[in-house]
């Protein structure tokens, strides 16, 4: 018994000590971690929304709509490197979230980076329905111009990237809003592809499982 | 009928300046009224002043007017500055539309769908002198969904400028005169194929 007691003791003892070296060590990672350069956005962005990964994923070249640097006011496909899911709707939702982390160059971006997708739906008959933050609607940059973008880049990613689309219906907050931010008419369900966009996207990749 | 957009509560876009977006509307609002004036319009206002409206009550406006033309004026906050598009309610980019109402009744959500072509060619004549006088601009109007402009029961078009992230309201002010002329000018071509077609 006594024994027991010792050895018991012994064991306490070395956990404690083993603490009291680890402490300035996990000192030093809260400091680091408390210091690391990421933005209210980011950091939002990071609680709130892991890094999207399936079984089927797999390196595949997606094309991604942000604004055309040449040609202000307009929007052009983007070839990303992604690791896309076999699922349509897994798919959509590592789109988007990868649309709105936005290009590298940040006057390109054409959705507001606090912004999250909150649900994607896949209804028979090729209806999309994705359900965004509020913060799509609250921080867009405000006029017809920004927000007429921000529609075309949601359709035309989805569009470009997952076979069989046919219709889009945007949600804000899990409810169907009259406007995107006062000027653009989210009452319909927007053709896919966007028929502005019809001539500047490749036809939709297949996606596959991996081997 | 010309509508300042915005008014009231409702402030419209913020620049990172002081500059409100419902001020400068009516601005150019006025500025367009007295040069669209002298070409024998008869130009009504839906505000002159810092009045609350919704777009229902614009359309309504808008609706009560017989042979009327509507435009209604924003300043962007996104765009390359000094430059200015015109856009039309484009239907094409939807799925589908609200069904016409039997009896003959008109769908207020879709007033705008009939005047579709007509309201796309007043928007490419808008377009074609606002790219000749502020350099930048699109020589083709965008077509888009808009929603306050869909209840409106005539040819209709929205006129944005940019932007509202300018040094200070004169710059954007200063636009007013150029713009006013890109519009008048291309009332007076759209009239007379306009009246020839539907009066």
């Amino acid at each position: 018994m006594l024994r027991r007691k010792a050895v018991a003791l012994a064991v306490l003892a070395v956990l404690v000590i083993s603490g009291f070296l680890y402490l300035p060590a996990l000192y030093r990672r809260v400091v680091g971690l408390r210091h690391m350069p990421l933005s209210g956005q980011e950091e939002r962005r990071a609680a709130i929304e892991p890094p999207i990964s399936t079984p089927t994923d797999v390196p595949s070249k997606a094309e991604l709509f942000w604004e055309s640097k040449s040609a202000p006011g307009t929007i052009i496909p983007a070839e990303v490197e992604l690791k896309l899911s076999a699922d349509p709707v897994e798919r959509a939702k590592q789109l988007l979230a990868a649309l709105i982390a936005g290009p590298a160059d940040p006057t390109e971006r054409t959705l507001p980076p606090d912004a999250t997708l909150e649900e994607f739906y896949l209804l028979p008959e090729g209806t999309a329905v994705a359900d965004f933050s509020s913060e799509l609607s609250t921080h867009l940059p405000s006029g017809i111009q920004s927000e007429e973008m921000a529609v075309e880049s949601i359709a035309g990613t989805l569009a470009a990237n997952i076979p069989d689309l046919h219709r889009l219906k945007i949600l804000i907050g899990g409810q169907e809003a009259e406007t995107l931010a006062g000027h653009i008419d989210l009452t319909g369900y927007f053709l896919l592809p966007p028929p502005a966009l019809a001539a500047t996207s490749v036809s939709p990749p297949a996606p596959s499982l991996p081997h | 009928m010309l509508d300042p957009a915005h008014g009231g509560t409702d402030e419209g876009a913020h620049g990172s300046g002081s500059i409100v977006e419902k001020d400068v509307t009516l601005v150019l609002a006025e500025a367009i009224r007295a040069r669209v004036l002298r070409d024998g319009w008869q130009v009504l206002m839906t505000r002159q002043g810092d009045d609350t409206l919704s777009f229902a009550q614009r359309a309504a406006m808008a609706n009560a007017q017989a042979h009327a033309i509507f435009l209604t004026l924003h300043v962007g906050s996104s765009g390359a500055a000094g430059t200015a598009y015109a856009c039309y309610y484009d239907f094409g980019q939807l799925a589908e539309a609200t069904p016409p109402v039997a009896g003959g009744l008109l769908s207020w959500e879709t007033a705008q769908r009939p005047w579709e072509p007509y309201s796309r060619r007043l928007a490419q004549l808008v377009q074609g002198e606002l790219a000749t006088r502020l350099p930048g601009s699109s020589e083709q109007p965008a077509g888009a969904p808009l929603y306050q402009l869909r209840a409106i029961d005539e040819p209709a078009i929205a006129v944005e400028l940019e932007n509202v992230n300018a040094a200070d309201e004169g710059a954007l002010t200063a636009l007013a005169a150029p713009l006013a002329g890109a519009i008048a000018h291309a009332l007076v071509a759209f009239r007379a194929s306009y009246a020839a077609e539907v009066h």
